[in-house]
């Protein structure tokens, strides 16, 4: 076993939603949610990458390490994309850590299928189709900030619910 | 001749590892950035908890709105319909109202005013001004 050959949208998607389906309204206790499933959230100054790196997951130590140079939103979405790591990636990166990339700030993450998975759950447990669908015919900037999500991640779920 | 190779900067990211080393914040540093976070999160919730539930509740109200206007639009082509075929029947001498004179205008009567009665009520009631919503 190496890499994802393809990603596992529904598996993906499924994941997701167990973990956020009990919530009846946005935003996503995201933080809270990662330190009940084991993996601790710190906020830390990364010196000199602090514009470069958004975040990264430590998967030795539990723990998932966030810029706390980025705004509020961005944070929400570092937590979520490295807690996607570790829900669905940890038994990879444990056999190959090399496959990992940590989060860049500026820069499209690299497109792999462990990537693009990261991202889909990330948009799955920020954004639930269930809190999304009864407000869905709103504007995406006022459920952008509700959700405390990016303009961009909001455009791209209201495509797709 | 433009190269995407150097429009498209793609900085080489470091490793775990070496990030971890560079990390400045102190563990009662990392405790308080935490602290802000939970903070600043509960402000966001308490907001966005209020504009959620406006939000749902004002397309719910949009959602009957749509539902009474095709209930009413409806109703108001039944009647029409109804005096259409009342007055059709009539002319052509199917129907009479001899016996009962009194019937056939009051019907009618009865009939456009309720019409005309829905008409403002929908222009009243379901179209007042967006602001007002």
């Amino acid at each position: 076993m190496t890499g994802l050959a393809a990603p596992r949208w529904n598996f993906v998607r499924a994941k997701a939603r167990e973990l956020t389906r009990e919530y009846s309204s946005p935003p996503i206790p995201i933080l809270e949610i990662a330190e009940q499933n084991g993996v601790e959230v710190v906020f830390a100054d990364f010196g000199k990458h602090a514009s470069s790196i958004a975040g990264f997951c430590d998967f030795g130590e539990r723990q998932i390490v966030v810029n706390d140079f980025d705004n509020f939103g961005r944070k929400m979405f570092t937590i979520a994309h490295e807690f996607g790591h570790w829900m669905l990636h940890k038994e990879f990166f444990d056999r190959d850590p090399e496959l990992y990339a940590v989060l860049p700030r500026m820069q499209a993450p690299k497109k792999n299928a462990f990537e693009t998975e990261a991202n889909l759950f990330a948009a799955e447990s920020l954004v639930p189709t269930h809190l999304l669908q009864p407000v869905k015919n709103a504007g995406a900037a006022q459920l952008a900030d509700i959700f405390g999500v990016s303009r961009e991640m909001m455009e791209n779920r209201l495509k797709n619910v | 001749m433009s190269d995407d190779s150097k429009t498209n900067i793609e900085l080489e990211l470091p490793r775990p590892e070496e990030l971890k080393r560079d990390i400045r914040s102190s563990a009662s540093e990392i405790q308080t950035k935490e602290d802000v976070f939970i903070e600043q999160f509960t402000r966001v919730s308490i907001r966005s908890e209020r504009q959620y539930v406006h939000l749902k509740g004002l397309q719910e109200h949009y959602a009957h709105k749509s539902m009474w206007s095709y209930f009413i639009m409806f109703l108001m082509f039944s009647m029409i319909s109804f005096q259409s075929f009342l007055l059709y029947e009539v002319g052509v001498g199917a129907w009479s109202f001899e016996k009962y004179t009194w019937l056939l205008p009051a019907l009618l009567v009865q009939n456009l005013a309720q019409i005309v009665g829905l008409a403002v009520f929908v222009v009243k009631a379901l179209f007042t001004k967006m602001d007002e919503d």
